[in-house]
C-alpha cells in the first residue's frame, strides 16, 4: 500500500451508514468520534451507488481528518483494454484456483489468498473489470467453479451470480489504496466493510476492531431467503431435501466467508448485548475476543424532558398518549402498530397514537400504512407527524411503543427510558435486556416496560392497555427505566470501555 | 442497520442473451438470389436481341456491358446499406419497435437512390460518350432502380418472404425482357434499355407495395438507421468488402486486362472472362439452395434451441449438448452442400465444351470456364461459412474474411491479368479458396468456444 499523506489514530470502515445515512449505527459512530476529541479519525465509507444529491447527515467533528468513499455497485467504468490480462496474471489465476479448490472457510489461508488477489488487482489498475471478466482464463475458472459447486444449476444464473459476487470485491480492491492509514482499523459490521478492514489490518499489521450492532450475516441470510428473484433451481424445481438453492447458498456462503475473515482478523470483537454475542460465536467469532459494550447516552440531557413530561402529566391526569419514534419502514412493522392502535382504541377510546419519523424512505410502505389506517378507522386517533424533534416528542408521551421485527440495541428505548417514558416493545435484539435487565442484574431494577411477541398486535394492545390504565405500574416502570439507564447505558460507561479498547491498541 | 448487502435485482435484468436468428441468413440470399435471376434474364435477353438486331453486335455489347455495370455498381454501392438495414430491421423486431422499420425503408431508399444517381450520372452520362442520351439516362436510371430493388429485397428477406421476392423478380424480369424485346424491334438498344427499365419499375413497385403492406406505415425518423452505422462500422465494411471482393476481379478484367474490349468511353467488357464467370456464378444455385434450406430448417431450429437453453436455466452440460446439435446440423448442411454442388460442378466441368458450344464460346473461354467453375464452388462454400459467422455474430471474423477475400481476389486477379489467358480465373479460384479456409477456421473456433462467446462476451 502506498504511503498516505494523512495517518490517523483510528480509521472507521463504514458500510452504508455514517455520515450519509442516519440511524443507530451512525449515531454511535458520531458519538464515538466526539467521545475522543484527542484522537484523530478517518472514515472509509462503502456505499452501494453514488447519489450525487446525497448529503452528510452529520456535521463531521474536527478530529475527522480524512474521508474516502467507494461505491461498490456503481457500474464498472474502470477502463483497461481487452487482452490486458497478460502473463503477470498467471500467479493471480493460480491463487484464484487455490481459493476455489476447497470450499473457502475464511481462515488465515483464505485470508492471505484473498489479500494477495486484492493487492494484485489494486496494483494492476489498468486492467478493467470487464477486461478481466471477459478474459478466457476467467471463463475457464468460472467453468471449473461451476463444475465443482453447482453443476446442475442454471449456468446463466450461476455465471451472473458469480459476476455479481466478484464485481463489488473488485471495486473494493481498486479502492484499497485510498483506505486511510491508521493505527487501528475499526469497522461497524462484517460484510464488505469487514473485508476491507481485515485486508487493511492484515496488510499493515495494525490491529482491527469490529463492533457489530446487528448481525450482518443474519440480516443477509434473511434478505437472501426472502428474495424470490434469485433465480435458482429451487424456484424452478422445488426440492424437499434442499431447503436452499445453490445460488442462495452461494450468496450466503460468500457473506459467511468474508464474515469469518473479519472475525478471524479482528483483535477485538464488540457486541452490544448478550444475544448478539451468541450469534457472533455461532457465525465463527472466537468467544475469547468478544466484549460486550452497549450503546449509551448522556442521561443528564434528558432530565429536562422528564421534568416536562411530569408537568404535562400532572396537568393532564389520565392522558393516554402512545408514541412511536422511528422511520416508517417495513422493518419497524408500523402496520402491526396500527392494528394495535385499533385494539387499544376499542378499549380506551381516548387513547392517542403519535407516529414520529421520516416517511419518505419507503414511500410505498408509507402509503400502505395510511391506507390501512383508514381501513381500520383510526385516522382520528393516529397521527403521522413526519420528522419530529426527539426533545419535543418524548415529553408528550405516556408510553412508547416499538413494533420492530428486527433491532440491535435501539437508542430509542434508552432515550425513552432516560426521559421517563416506559416502553412496550416486541421481543427483538436487546429490547428485553433493556426493559427487564440482563439476567443476574444486581441490583435488580425491575421492569421498565413490557415485551410482546413479534407482530402480535393482541399482546401489544393488551400490554398498552395495562400500562395506560394502571398509573402506579406506569410510574414504577418510569423509575426502573431511569435507574437502569443511568447505571448501565450512560455514555460514561461506554466511553470508558472504548477508551480502554483503543488505548490498548494505540499504545 | 449497517450494510449495503447486495443488489442483484437491478443487475440481473441485463443478463439475457439472444441469438440474432434470421437476421443474417438473408444477407447471402439477397446478394446472390436476385442477381442470379438477373443474369439468367440478361442472357436470355442478349440471345433475343441477337435475333432481333442481327447486325448490331456492338450495340448489343453496349447494352449487356451497361447492364452488367449497373449490377456491379448497385451491389457494391448497396452492399453496406443492405447489411446495415438487415441488422437494423432485425434489431427493431427484437426491441419490439417495429414502427421504426418502415421509416428506415424510406430512408434506405433515399440513400440508395442518391448514391446511385451520383454514380450512375457520373459514369453513364459523363464517362460513356458517343451514346444516345436516352440510353445514358436510362442506364443511370436503371442503376437507381436496381439499387432500390436491393433495398426493398432486404425487408422482404427479413420478413422471410423469399417466395414473394422470387415471384416479384420473375414478374419484373419477365415483363422487362418482354418489353425490351418488343421495344428493341422499333427503337434498337435504347428501346431495349427502356423496356428493361420498365420491367425493373414493375419489380420495384411489387416489392415496395408488399413491404408497405406487411410492415405498415410506422413512425419515426427515416435516417435513424444511420445511427446504427456508427455503432457497427464493422458491419458496413463487411458489406462493402464482400461485394467489392466479388466484383474486383471483373473490374480488373474490364479496366486493366489487354484482352478487354472498349465498348464506349470507360465502359469495357472482357468477353473471355465475363461469360465464364457469370455461368460459374450461376452454377452455384443448387448448392446454395440446399444450404439455405438446411439453415432455414434444422439449423435455425437448433440455433434457437441453444439460446432457449441458455436463457431458460439449462445446466452447462445441457448447453454443450445443444451446441453439439448445432454443429451436427451444420456438418450435415455442409455435407449436403458439398455433395450437391460437387456433383453439379463436376458435371459442368465435364460438359464444359458442350455448354460452350451452345453459347458459341471459344476454346479459351471454355478453359477459363472450367477454372471459374471451381472458383464458384469455393465461393459458394465461403459464402455459406460467412453466413454461419453472421449467425454467431462474429462480425470481426466476417469482416476479416471479407477483407482477406477482397485483397486476395484483387491482388491475385491483377497478377493473372498481367499474365495471359492461361492464368485467367485462377485469381478468383485461389481467393475464394483462401476466403473459405479462413472462414472455415473461424467457424470452427467459434463453435468450439460458443459458450464463452455467448456468456462472457455477450454474444460478441
Amino acid at each position: 500500500m502506498s504511503a498516505k499523506p494523512v495517518t490517523t489514530d483510528i480509521c472507521l470502515v463504514l458500510e452504508g451508514t455514517y455520515p450519509y445515512v442516519s440511524g443507530g449505527v451512525s449515531t454511535w459512530v458520531h458519538q464515538v468520534i466526539n467521545m475522543f476529541p484527542d484522537w484523530t479519525f478517518s472514515l472509509f465509507y462503502l456505499g452501494a451507488q453514488k447519489d450525487p444529491k446525497a448529503k452528510y447527515k452529520y456535521q463531521l467533528p474536527p478530529n475527522v481528518k480524512a474521508v474516502e468513499e467507494v461505491y461498490l455497485f456503481d457500474d464498472c467504468v474502470d477502463g483497461g483494454l481487452l487482452g490486458g490480462v497478460g502473463g503477470k496474471w498467471k500467479p493471480f489465476y493460480e491463487n484464484v484456483r487455490k481459493l476455489g479448490v476447497r470450499l473457502p472457510v475464511g481462515d488465515r489461508h483464505d485470508l492471505d489468498l484473498v489479500r494477495g488477489l486484492l493487492k494484485h488487482v489494486g496494483e494492476h489498475s489498468r486492467v478493467g473489470f470487464e477486461s478481466f471478466w471477459k478474459h478466457p482464463e476467467t471463463w475457464n475458472v468460472a467453468i471449473e467453479l461451476y463444475d465443482r459447486y453447482a453443476p446442475d444449476e442454471s449456468f446463466l444464473d450461476f455465471y451472473w451470480t458469480l459476476r455479481f459476487l466478484i464485481q463489488p470485491v473488485w471495486k473494493l480492491a481498486r479502492a484499497m489504496n485510498r483506505l486511510p492509514q491508521a493505527q487501528v482499523y475499526h469497522t461497524a459490521c462484517t460484510g464488505y466493510a469487514g473485508l476491507a478492514a481485515a485486508m487493511a489490518a492484515a496488510e499493515t499489521g495494525k490491529p482491527m476492531v469490529l463492533t457489530e450492532h446487528g448481525i450482518y450475516l443474519r440480516e443477509r441470510i434473511a434478505d437472501i431467503c426472502r428474495s424470490p428473484w434469485i433465480p435458482d433451481q429451487l424456484v424452478r424445481r422445488p426440492n424437499l431435501d434442499e431447503p436452499l438453492g445453490t445460488l442462495r447458498r452461494l450468496w450466503i456462503g460468500f457473506f459467511d466467508v468474508i464474515g469469518r475473515m473479519a472475525y478471524h482478523q479482528s483483535a477485538d470483537i464488540v457486541s452490544l448485548f448478550g444475544k448478539n454475542a451468541d450469534a457472533q460465536i455461532h457465525f465463527g467469532a472466537d468467544p475469547a475476543k468478544i466484549t460486550i459494550i452497549p450503546n449509551g447516552i448522556k442521561t443528564e440531557e434528558f432530565f429536562e424532558l422528564k421534568k416536562k413530561r411530569d408537568e404535562r402529566r400532572s396537568r393532564e391526569p389520565g392522558s393516554q398518549v402512545v408514541g412511536f419514534l422511528g422511520r416508517v419502514v417495513s422493518i419497524k412493522d408500523v402496520k402491526t402498530l396500527l392494528r394495535t392502535a385499533r385494539k387499544v382504541c376499542d378499549a380506551l377510546p381516548k387513547a392517542q397514537f403519535l407516529v414520529a419519523g421520516p416517511n419518505e424512505e419507503e414511500p410505498e410502505y408509507y402509503r400502505e400504512c395510511v391506507e390501512l389506517m383508514e381501513q381500520l378507522g383510526v385516522q382520528d386517533q393516529v397521527k403521522f407527524l413526519g420528522p419530529t424533534q426527539r426533545n419535543d416528542f418524548l415529553p408528550q408521551l405516556d408510553v412508547m411503543i416499538l413494533s420492530s421485527i428486527s433491532e440491535g440495541l435501539p437508542f430509542v428505548i434508552i432515550e425513552s427510558l432516560a426521559a421517563g417514558v416506559p416502553v412496550v416493545s416486541t421481543d427483538v435484539g436487546a429490547c428485553s435486556e433493556l426493559l427487564n435487565g440482563r439476567s443476574g442484574e444486581s441490583p435488580a431494577f425491575g421492569p421498565a416496560g413490557l415485551i410482546a411477541e413479534i407482530a402480535n398486535s393482541d399482546e401489544l394492545a393488551a400490554h398498552l392497555i395495562r400500562v395506560l390504565t394502571d398509573q402506579p405500574l406506569l410510574d414504577q416502570m418510569t423509575q426502573a427505566g431511569l435507574q437502569r439507564v443511568e447505571k448501565l447505558y450512560h455514555e460514561k460507561a461506554i466511553r470508558a470501555a472504548y477508551h480502554e479498547l483503543y488505548a490498548k491498541h494505540l499504545a | 442497520m449497517a450494510g449495503i448487502g447486495f443488489q442483484l435485482r437491478r443487475l440481473s435484468k441485463s443478463s439475457h442473451f439472444t441469438g440474432q436468428i434470421g437476421a443474417y441468413a438473408s444477407a447471402a440470399i439477397i446478394s446472390a438470389g436476385p442477381w442470379m435471376i438477373s443474369i439468367l434474364s440478361l442472357m436470355l435477353l442478349t440471345w433475343l436481341l441477337h435475333k432481333v438486331l442481327p447486325r448490331e453486335e456492338d450495340h448489343i455489347r453496349l447494352f449487356s456491358a451497361s447492364v452488367t455495370h449497373v449490377y456491379a455498381f448497385a451491389l457494391v454501392l448497396t452492399g453496406p446499406l443492405q447489411i446495415l438495414l438487415t441488422r437494423y430491421t432485425a434489431d427493431q423486431y427484437s426491441l419490439k419497435t417495429p414502427e421504426k422499420i418502415f421509416p428506415s425503408f424510406r430512408g434506405g431508399l433515399i440513400v440508395a437512390a442518391v448514391m446511385a444517381s451520383i454514380v450512375g450520372g457520373v459514369f453513364f452520362i459523363g464517362l460513356v460518350p458517343d451514346v444516345p442520351w436516352h440510353f445514358q439516362v436510362s442506364a443511370a436510371a436503371l442503376l437507381v432502380y436496381v439499387s432500390c430493388i436491393f433495398v426493398a429485397s432486404v425487408y422482404l428477406s427479413v420478413l422471410r418472404e423469399y417466395g414473394r421476392i422470387v415471384f416479384a423478380f420473375f414478374v419484373g424480369y419477365g415483363s422487362g425482357v418482354a418489353a425490351a424485346w418488343y421495344l428493341a424491334q422499333h427503337y434498337g438498344i435504347t428501346g431495349a434499355m427502356v423496356g428493361l427499365l420498365a420491367g425493373h419499375l414493375v419489380l420495384f413497385i411489387l416489392l415496395a407495395a408488399h413491404v408497405r403492406h406487411e410492415i405498415g406505415k410506422g413512425s419515426g425518423s427515416m435516417f435513424a438507421f444511420l445511427g446504427a452505422a456508427k455503432k457497427l462500422p464493422d458491419l458496413l465494411l463487411c458489406g462493402l468488402f464482400y461485394n467489392l471482393g466479388i466484383w474486383i476481379d471483373k473490374f480488373l478484367f474490364w479496366w486493366m486486362s489487354h484482352s478487354s474490349v472498349q465498348v464506349s468511353g470507360r465502359l469495357y467488357a472482357a468477353p473471355d472472362y465475363d461469360l465464364a464467370i457469370y455461368l460459374s456464378l450461376l452454377s452455384i444455385v443448387p448448392g446454395m439452395a440446399v444450404f439455405i434450406l438446411q439453415v432455414e430448417t434444422s439449423f435455425a431450429e437448433r440455433f434457437q434451441a441453444y439460446f432457449d437453453k441458455v436463457n431458460h436455466g439449462a445446466s452447462l452440460s445441457d448447453i454443450v449438448v445443444a451446441r453439439g446439435q448445432i454443429i451436427e446440423s451444420l456438418q450435415q448442411g455442409f455435407r449436403r452442400l458439398l455433395k450437391v454442388q460437387g456433383l453439379t460442378t463436376a458435371l459442368l466441368v465435364i460438359g464444359a465444351s458442350a455448354i460452350g458450344s451452345i453459347f458459341h464460346v471459344s476454346f479459351v473461354q471454355t478453359g477459363i470456364f472450367r477454372i471459374t467453375l471451381f472458383g464458384g464452388f469455393l465461393l459458394m462454400a465461403f459464402l455459406a461459412m460467412q453466413t454461419v459467422l453472421f449467425y454467431f455474430n462474429d462480425r470481426r471474423g466476417a469482416l476479416l474474411c471479407s477483407f482477406v477475400f477482397l485483397l486476395a481476389n484483387g491482388f491475385l486477379s491483377a497478377l493473372t491479368v498481367w499474365q495471359n489467358e492461361a492464368w485467367y480465373g485462377f485469381g478468383f479460384v485461389v481467393a475464394s479458396g483462401v476466403g473459405l479456409l479462413l472462414a472455415a477456421t473461424r467457424v470452427n473456433t467459434r463453435l468450439r468456444e460458443l459458450e464463452y462467446h455467448t456468456f462472457a462476451r455477450g454474444g460478441e
